[in-house]
């Protein structure tokens, strides 16, 4: 898949970005706050992956790579837009978002990915808009019982990804 | 229960005993709860990929440069113009051929260079600009490219609110019948033509550097 996407196949390109672009873009967000630098970022990042594709070690997980890559476009951008304008809202508040909160987001975002449709909906709808399994079983129209062992079958598989979060990588 | 079902109960719930790792399972439910974990980059985003990667547009990229040359040589016959041909033949496009930009009497410090590129998806034109200041609210820069004619075609538009990183814009239409570079500053909701608030401009044969 690497060989392809270094070669520019639309299907690979597709698919690479498919997998990584939400995880990309959760960070470039962290880091830049700003959904349009954010965007920025994340279009240059995967550009660049596929202009060092040459360099990518297949015996490394792609995940870590392009991560580091990302990391250091949106990194990049922040700090040249902090030099042009030092009172700009955004040099203030992005100086809050530490290298471990980033990577954290980055393998946290590539997880939910992972998941299917079905399992990724109750995990967002239970953590991030708070529902009860019975509002979810209202919202979704399905049995309780039904959101229930979706959410034990997706956290399951959650913690079987992010069970242990990896360390930085350098 | 096996440890990771208790696992799976604590991350679902944040009670009961999670055997081990209790503070990462903390901090994964405190991301999936966060805004930002579940934000999707626009589909302009994929669709920007997909464009500079089928086009190859990095002038300055060595793998690209090296793959341009045969682009190049079939753009020139197929064009068939002695200015490319010419180019060509001087290695002017190594780089792809620049054209410097001037900052009109409206915006008379601004500079930059426009560096053209012909590739199979059209003529790329990655623009580097200096001193022109952002646009204000409601209102926007265009690029176009215009013919001793008077005919003109945009080529894309820009605000550089967050900053002046290089522009990649595009045309479709042969540069080397539409020589001249503008950028317009434009109102928002004033139609499609070009205002009359030229603020760069140059020109490709009386301008053109080779990198």
């Amino acid at each position: 898949m690497l060989w392809r996407f270094r070669d520019g196949d639309e299907e690979a390109v597709k698919a690479v970005y498919n997998r990584f672009s939400g995880a990309v873009f959760a960070l470039s967000l962290t880091i830049l706050r700003d959904r349009g630098r954010a965007a920025d970022a994340t279009q240059m990042t995967f550009v660049k992956a596929w202009r060092s594709a040459s360099s990518y070690d297949p015996d490394r997980e792609f995940g870590p790579w392009i991560y580091s890559i990302a990391r250091r476009t949106a990194i990049d951008i922040y700090r040249k837009e902090k030099r042009r304008v030092p009172t700009d809202s955004v040099a203030a508040t992005t100086e809050g978002a530490s290298m471990v909160r980033v990577w954290e987001v980055f393998q946290v975002r590539a997880a939910v990915d992972v998941l299917s449709d079905d399992e990724r909906q109750v995990v967002q709808m239970s953590h991030f808009e708070g529902l009860t399994h019975s509002e979810i079983a209202d919202r979704l129209d399905i049995p309780v019982g039904t959101v229930k062992s979706r959410s034990h079958r997706a956290h399951r598989h959650l913690v079987e990804l992010l069970g242990h979060l990896q360390e930085e990588p350098e | 229960m096996m440890s990771e079902d208790l696992a799976a109960r604590y991350l679902a719930t944040g009670t009961g005993d999670a055997p081990e790792g209790k503070a990462h399972l903390d901090k994964v439910r405190r991301t999936v709860a966060e805004q930002t974990t579940w934000e999707v980059p626009p589909q302009s985003v994929a669709e920007g990929v997909l464009s500079e990667i089928r086009a190859g547009t990095n002038p300055f990229d060595e793998r690209t440069r090296r793959r341009s040359v045969p682009r190049l040589l079939a753009a020139a016959l197929a064009l068939g113009t002695i200015l490319l041909v010419t180019a060509l033949a001087l290695g002017s496009f190594e780089k792809g051929t620049r054209v410097a930009l001037a900052g009109t009497e409206l915006q008379p410090t601004a500079t930059g260079s426009a560096w053209l590129q012909p590739t199979d998806a059209g003529w790329a034109i990655r623009i580097d600009l200096e001193d022109l200041p952002p646009a204000d609210a409601g209102y926007y820069y265009e690029g176009w490219v215009w013919s001793d004619d008077g005919e003109g075609v945009s080529i894309g538009t820009f605000h550089l609110r967050n900053g002046t990183e290089p522009l990649q814009l595009w045309a479709g239409v042969d540069v080397l019948e539409y020589p001249m570079i503008w950028i317009s500053l434009q109102a928002e909701g004033a139609g499609p033509q070009v205002s009359e608030v030229i603020v760069m401009q140059g020109r490709l044969e009386s301008a053109g550097e080779s990198g």
